[in-house]
């Protein structure tokens, strides 16, 4: 039966719906980790699209498992506003290393009390 | 249950992690790699492990699980190299593992549409933007990247932040005593949401009805209002008039004529979100301007250059300035 | 002891309220005085705005002692009315009201007399002060005379309180007149703690009063007492008399508390003469005069009153006896016969009493005047040793005569008004039934002697000998040579003879005011003896007696010390004679041989008296004497070691837990918690970005943490 099926239709395994939220959980949370971590801006960007990759992942595994497409179409969404960001952030980045000449987020401590 | 074992495979990733990240030398960074290595291994044995699988799925089980540690392992390379060039590039190898476990996950057009969007977009926006602010190595005089780029901040706090969640959150799944029943996979249900996604988009319900059958003229509502009847071994049955004959008959269309990814997808996006699909526009167009506008030539004025702009005079022939001096 | 009969019942007589006018009158003055030192008046208006006013209050006081027919009320307006209830005990009132009977026009007509006379004397006294603080003291003065005309007029005991108040706040502030000085900012301070004391003793019996007899007004509490006293309360009626007694001792400085009057001499001499001899510390004698029937609620409570007068009378003698400074001996003879008073009060001669408060505030009055004058001329000198010969200076004769009547009178000498006065209250406690009592005749006779020596010794050390004088402490006052100045522009003649010039020093003798005043003072301590002498030489009523008897204190005012016409009924003997005989010889030879003494070591060979004082210090068994009385039998320091060192190291305890616990633990604790708390937390506010992702992030991660342990527990 499962021959006659359509793509998109055929038997996944439970497992496999798992391990997509495992290595969904692990981008995520390497993203977090390297946000925190770099010191470099531009970088720090990049983990955030890290922690989206981990998040659409997640989308995408769950639409397979309910078989359900309103995740793969917040997938798009994602995509939209990862784009979006980056055209922004990467915009103010630049702004920001024409202001101290470095892309060290130690260089912009305001929020502090001295 | 309290998934002992899950917490300590977290806690040797969370190791191998913390110990990349941390300026220590080349020895021990290998080390640290196996380690974390091997933490995200046994991780994902873990998971796997978890939810019995029969011997017919181990193909594609095994295939997801080479993306899985391409993915993740690219993506510590993002996090740890010390050259931003070379982070991006990692990323591009993360973003398309990704895109392969996105095909093995039924999602073709999101795949797809993530390569372009992502490695062939943003990530070259990023290439360019590090080109333009990357200071050159030879400015610091170190050999390899700035300062930086090398040190990280407060790596071991971070990664068990990081870590407890993953571990909370993971080893929630194990503790669940009947998690196997409800991560299976349900396929009536998925067949089931197939032919109603079908029954929302009459073209291609008529394509596939006229594939079966071409005399078929039109696909007519059933009796109880709804336009297909889904059957229990995955078929379904449809309402059509032919040509020929003025009363509508049954029909039966077989699961292979269920709709593709691509044309639920899209189905989705203009039925259920036009919303949200018109915001996405509005982000965009608003992005696209907020880009123009940053991208402008920053020129600080003076005040009575301002004034003169705004179509005052200068400040000096003001009075009322003058006088609250 | 025979009843000269009952007090007699008060009429309400609305019509006499001008004589309020007698308390109205200083108040005015006060009010205008305090206008004059807004006003930054400069010349010597305040005295003549107090000397008017106070003249008229006499007026008043005489002009009502001429329409007196009998005690009346008058009521004023009301002033406290509370009720909450109808029965006897559930009202309070306060009326200001007039309560006139003979004992108060007594006591009004030497009060007002007397502070008329010393204004006019101050008027000259304080001139050097004239703008700076010329309006704060008359101020004073007439705050002093309005609370004394309250205290003594006053028709219930709440007024009474008031004008008792009244007078020690007049007193502290005049007391602390010179307050640049810190010793005079200390004996206000002390005249004032002092006083508190004895005013609790006074609002305690106050409040027991009350509460026994429900009512505060004297005619109400007469007749109440009259029938027995109807107590609301279980409380023992005989604790009352020795309450009042507490505040008369602190207001007429016996012996517990005595200590403040030495010390407050540290004010200007006119008001240690108005209100630390002739005026305020008799109120004492008065309040116990005014309710004398109340003092008869316990057996031993006259007695109390008449040893602590007693052995007052003989310890400031000694005192007095050993001090060089002749205004603190003055000081002490105050106290002295301030204990003469209250032993005559103890005996039960009321009358006595009374008399000697009178006589006494003539002369006493003079003789701080005279001591004033001198003070004043030579410069704040007081010390006796270092003056002598002044009857021969020109200019100082009329303070030197004036001087030696207020002596004589003090020393009660033979046939003047004192001796009288004196004589009644010793005659009193010989003759009486009780052995104590007649002991502390004896003592009361030995302190006379005692008081002639000290007088005299001042005397004859002052004003008697060679002329010999040294400036005193404030020679080189700026102002006091302006006022030097002043006397040379008006045509004085310089009293120093030229041969005994010291340096740049010049006393310069008193004026009309002073002088004037001095000698109305003397006549007036003359005819103060009239009463008396009328009554022996002429056998009329003695006058104080007449007036005694009509009021609440007639029970002492008995005439058994009639000199001559009741000798038969004492069973009592003085030394084998009878006892006026016995007294008048006895009492006659204790001040004569006093001053006799005094003559040999004062005048006739004054080296005498150190060589006295040095063989007793030399014999052991007898040192102990001069060194305790030159140092006050160390009751201020025993006072200090008694009551401030407890209190002071309390208070070092409780500044100590006050500052390290209260302080330092609470409150700054309480603050040091949260600066603790945030320097532990202060790294993470480095104003870093990422620091603070960190930190949301460790707190999302223990609170997931925390959530599902929560919820693995519930599957467990």
């Amino acid at each position: 039966m499962s021959g006659e099926l359509a793509s998109g239709f055929t038997i996944v395994a439970g497992s496999q719906i798992s391990l997509a939220l495992a290595i969904s959980a692990l981008l995520f949370v390497i993203g977090l980790v390297g946000f925190l971590c770099r010191r470099n801006m531009i970088i720090m960007f990049l983990c955030t699209e890290l922690m989206f990759q981990g998040a659409a992942l997640a989308m995408i595994a769950f639409a397979r498992m309910r078989m359900d497409v309103s995740g793969q179409v917040f997938v798009i969404f994602i995509l939209t506003v990862a784009a979006a960001e980056a055209a922004l952030a990467l915009g103010l980045v630049v702004l920001l290393y024409r202001r101290r000449e470095t892309l060290s987020s130690d260089a912009w401590s305001e929020l502090g009390e001295s | 249950m309290v998934p002992t074992l899950f917490y300590a495979a977290c806690a040797i990733a969370a190791m191998g992690l913390a110990l990349i990240l941390m300026p220590t030398g080349h020895k021990v960074r290998l080390g640290a790699t196996v380690l974390g290595l091997a933490g995200v291994a046994w991780i994902l044995v873990l998971v796997i492990g978890a939810i019995p699988t029969g011997m017919s799925e181990v193909g594609p089980l095994g295939l997801m699980v080479l993306c899985a540690l391409v993915s993740v392992a690219s993506a510590v390379r993002v996090i740890t190299h010390h050259r931003p060039v070379f982070s991006a590039m990692y990323f591009v190898l993360v973003v398309i593992s990704g895109a392969a476990i996105y095909v093995l996950l039924s999602a073709e057009f999101v795949a797809f549409s993530l390569v372009i969007v992502y490695a062939g977009a943003i990530l070259i926006t990023y290439l360019f933007v590090l080109m333009l602010a990357q200071q050159s190595p030879t400015d610091i005089g170190s050999a390899d990247a700035v300062d930086y780029d090398r040190i990280a901040r407060e790596p071991a706090s971070a990664v068990i932040a990081g870590f407890v969640l993953i571990a909370v959150l993971g080893g929630s799944i194990f503790s669940v005593q009947d998690s196997a029943t409800t991560a299976r996979f349900d396929q009536e249900r998925s067949v089931r949401n197939g032919w109603r996604d079908l029954a929302s988009m009459p073209k291609l319900l008529l394509q596939q009805a006229q594939r079966t059958d071409p005399t078929v003229a039109r696909v007519v509502p059933r009796a109880d209002g709804r336009m297909i009847d889904v059957r229990s071994d995955s078929t379904a049955i449809i309402s059509v008039e032919r040509a020929t004959q003025t009363a509508p008959m049954d029909m039966i269309l077989s699961p292979s004529m269920l709709p593709d990814n691509t044309s639920r997808v899209g189905m989705a996006l203009v039925t259920k979100f036009p919303v949200s699909l018109e915001l996405a526009g509005v982000i965009l167009l608003m992005a696209m301007l907020g880009a123009v506008v940053l991208a402008r030539k920053q020129t600080d004025l003076a005040d009575d250059e301002r004034r003169t702009l705004a179509g005052l005079g200068t400040l000096a022939d003001d009075p009322s300035v003058r006088s609250s001096r | 002891m025979t009843a000269a009969g009952s007090i007699p019942q008060a009429v309400i007589a609305p019509e006499l309220a001008w004589v309020g006018l007698a308390i109205l009158l200083p108040l005015l003055s006060a009010i205008l005085c305090a206008l004059c030192a807004a006003l930054r008046v400069k010349s010597k208006l305040p005295a003549l705005i107090t000397t008017v006013a106070l003249a008229g209050s006499c007026f008043v006081i005489v002009k009502a002692y001429f329409a007196y027919s009998g005690p009346v009320e008058v009521p004023i307006f009301q002033w406290i009315t509370f009720e909450w209830g109808d029965g006897k005990f559930q009202s309070f009132t306060a009326d200001c009201a007039l309560y006139i009977d003979s004992l108060t026009l007594y006591w009004m007509l030497f009060v007002t007399g007397l502070g008329t006379l010393i204004t006019i004397y101050a008027s000259e006294y304080m001139e050097e002060d004239c703008g700076k603080g010329y309006s704060r003291f008359f101020f004073g003065m007439s705050i002093f005379l309005f609370s004394m005309g309250a205290l003594v007029m006053g028709d219930n005991l709440v007024m009474l309180y008031l004008g008792w108040e009244g007078v020690g706040l007049a007193s502290y502030l005049l007391v602390g007149y010179y307050y640049e000085r810190p010793s005079a900012v200390e004996a206000a301070k002390k005249a004032f703690i002092m006083n508190r004391i004895g005013d609790l003793g006074l609002a305690l019996g106050i409040f027991m009063l009350w509460c026994n007899y429900g009512t505060l007004q004297y005619g109400e509490l007469f007749a109440a007492m009259k029938d027995g006293g109807q107590t609301s309360v279980d409380w023992d009626l005989s604790v009352i008399p020795f309450l009042l007694m507490i505040g008369a001792f602190g207001k007429s400085a016996q012996i517990p508390l005595f200590t403040w009057l030495p010390d407050a001499m540290e004010g200007p001499t006119p008001v240690s003469a108005l209100i630390h001899a002739a005026t305020m510390v008799t109120a004492g004698v008065f309040l116990i005069a005014r309710m004398y029937p109340f003092f008869e609620l316990h057996p031993q409570a006259l007695a109390t009153v008449a040893w602590v007068g007693g052995s007052t009378a003989l310890v400031a003698a000694t005192i007095g006896m050993a001090q060089y400074d002749f205004k603190r001996v003055f000081a002490y003879s105050t106290i002295s016969q301030l204990g003469y008073m209250f032993l005559g009060l103890g005996v039960g001669t009321t009358f006595g009493a009374c008399y000697h408060t009178l006589t006494h505030a003539f002369f006493k009055a003079l003789l701080f005047l005279t001591a004033g004058a001198i003070m004043h001329g030579f410069a704040g000198q007081l010390d006796l040793r270092k003056l002598s010969g002044l009857r021969q200076m020109p200019g100082w004769r009329i303070v030197s005569w004036t001087m030696l009547v207020g002596c004589l009178w003090l020393s009660a000498f033979p046939y003047t008004a004192a001796f009288f006065s004196k004589d009644a209250i010793l005659f009193k406690a010989l003759t009486s039934e009780r052995g104590d009592f007649r002991f502390l005749g004896w003592v009361g006779l030995a302190t006379a002697g005692l008081t002639a020596y000290y007088t005299f010794r001042v005397w004859f050390r002052i004003c008697a000998g060679p002329v010999h004088y040294e400036a005193g402490p404030e020679s080189h006052d700026q102002s006091h040579d302006q006022s030097h100045d002043q006397s040379h522009d008006k045509g004085k003649p310089d009293p120093t003879p030229e041969g005994e010039s010291h340096g740049a020093f010049h006393p310069h003798a008193p004026r009309w005011a002073i002088n004037g005043v001095l000698v109305i003072l003397a006549i007036g301590a003359v005819v103060v003896g009239f009463p008396a002498y009328g009554h022996v030489f002429a056998h009329k009523e003695n006058w104080v007696q007449a007036m005694m008897a009509s009021s609440s204190a007639y029970q002492g005012a008995c005439l058994e010390s009639d000199h001559g016409t009741g000798a038969a009924v004492h069973t009592q003997t003085v030394l084998g004679l009878d006892p006026h005989t016995g007294l008048t010889i006895v009492g006659s030879t204790a001040s004569i041989g006093g001053i006799l003494i005094a003559w040999y070591f004062h005048l006739y060979s004054r080296k005498s008296a150190d060589q006295l004082r040095a063989a007793l210090l030399r014999r052991w068994w007898i040192r102990w004497v001069p060194i305790c009385m030159e140092n006050r039998w160390y009751v201020d320091e025993i006072y200090l070691a008694c009551f401030r060192l407890p209190m002071w190291i309390g208070a070092q305890i409780l500044n100590f837990g006050d500052r390290h616990f209260l302080d330092g633990v609470l409150v700054d604790g309480l603050a040091k918690f949260p600066i603790a708390v945030g320097k532990v937390f202060r790294p993470l506010y480095s104003g870093a970005l990422q620091s603070y992702a960190i930190t949301m992030t460790g707190g999302v991660a223990l609170v997931l943490a925390w959530v599902t342990w929560i919820w693995l527990r519930g599957f467990n």
